[in-house]
């Protein structure tokens, strides 16, 4: 990973917490590699190093596991995909805003903006 | 979204061939903790920064430059080594003295490293599962005791920050 990256997350969550939560209750790559039906410990270390990002699958396992919600787990990832989310969400709302007056949806295009207006409050 | 952003804590404790790490997280969370062994200071440069791209610490702890390290040399290059790649990624470095310590564990009433450990022990479960027994005088000291000198070291500078009210940083390593 190039240096201004690594300093660009200094003051961020973490894209995962994987490690802390396995140092904690004693486990190791190995046994969690077992746990989870790995053959190897490699996919986890890829894992915890921020290398990979694991399935739907295995996140899902991971939260069974270690009994915290996905999004507190992958808490960096979480701020990342929310940020990309609002963003284009507000985009959106901005090209249904400029839609609105003349567009034979009209109604539609309401409905969306009252439920984006509902989401934000 | 979050409002607070982490302030992570990474302690390193330097020994002739290896080191000790503790990873802390605002307010008191203790991620990480271990030890990894080197045979050269190149070895040792590659395990701190692979422990910087693990724990993107805000803050790097070191014990601060003592008679004993001036008497082990390489202990002394490795914690310039260690302070060079904390510079290399902009990582402020704050060093806590001997003398800073045996008075910060004086306040909290404990005598020995075993009463510091197990009182870390108690304030953080995530390491209480290394507590080595209180060894006989005869006895080396039990290789997890370095993980403690870690944790100790980023338990003290936190504390000893919050009664500072600073910003985290003790004094600038100039090492």
């Amino acid at each position: 990973m190039p240096n201004n990256l690594i300093h660009e997350q200094l003051n961020k969550p973490l894209a995962n917490y994987l490690r802390a939560h396995r140092r904690k209750t004693g486990l190791t790559q190995h046994d969690l590699a077992r746990v989870l039906g790995y053959e190897s410990y490699g996919a986890i270390s890829r894992h915890e190093r921020f290398e990979v990002v694991p399935s739907l699958v295995m996140a899902l396992s991971y939260q069974i596991l270690f009994q915290v919600p996905v999004s507190e787990m992958f808490a960096g990832l979480t701020d990342t995909v929310e940020f990309d989310v609002e963003s284009r969400l507000a985009e959106f709302e901005a090209h249904l805003g400029e839609q609105s007056g003349h567009s034979p949806r009209a109604a539609a295009i309401a409905r969306k903006l009252e439920w984006l207006s509902e989401r934000r409050s | 979204m979050r409002t607070t952003q982490p302030i992570r804590i990474l302690a390193v404790e330097i020994r002739a061939a290896r080191l000790g790490y503790a990873v802390f997280e605002s307010p008191k969370r203790l991620l990480d903790f271990g030890a990894a062994g080197f045979d050269s200071p190149e070895a040792a440069r590659r395990r701190i920064v692979r422990l910087f791209r693990l724990s993107h610490p805000s803050l790097l702890v070191l014990r601060s430059a003592s008679y004993q390290l001036k008497k082990a040399l390489v202990r002394k290059s490795v914690a310039r080594i260690v302070c060079r790649e904390a510079r290399k990624l902009s990582i402020p470095v704050a060093s806590v003295s001997n003398i800073a310590l045996k008075r910060y564990f004086q306040v909290n009433s404990s005598r020995s490293k075993y009463d510091v450990a197990a009182s870390l022990a108690t304030r953080f479960p995530e390491i209480a599962w290394r507590l080595p027994e209180r060894r006989k005088f005869y006895d080396p000291e039990p290789r997890a005791m370095i993980y403690f000198d870690a944790v100790v070291l980023g338990a003290a500078q936190m504390d000893l920050n919050k009664k500072k009210g600073s910003d985290g940083i003790l004094s600038s390593a100039s090492k």
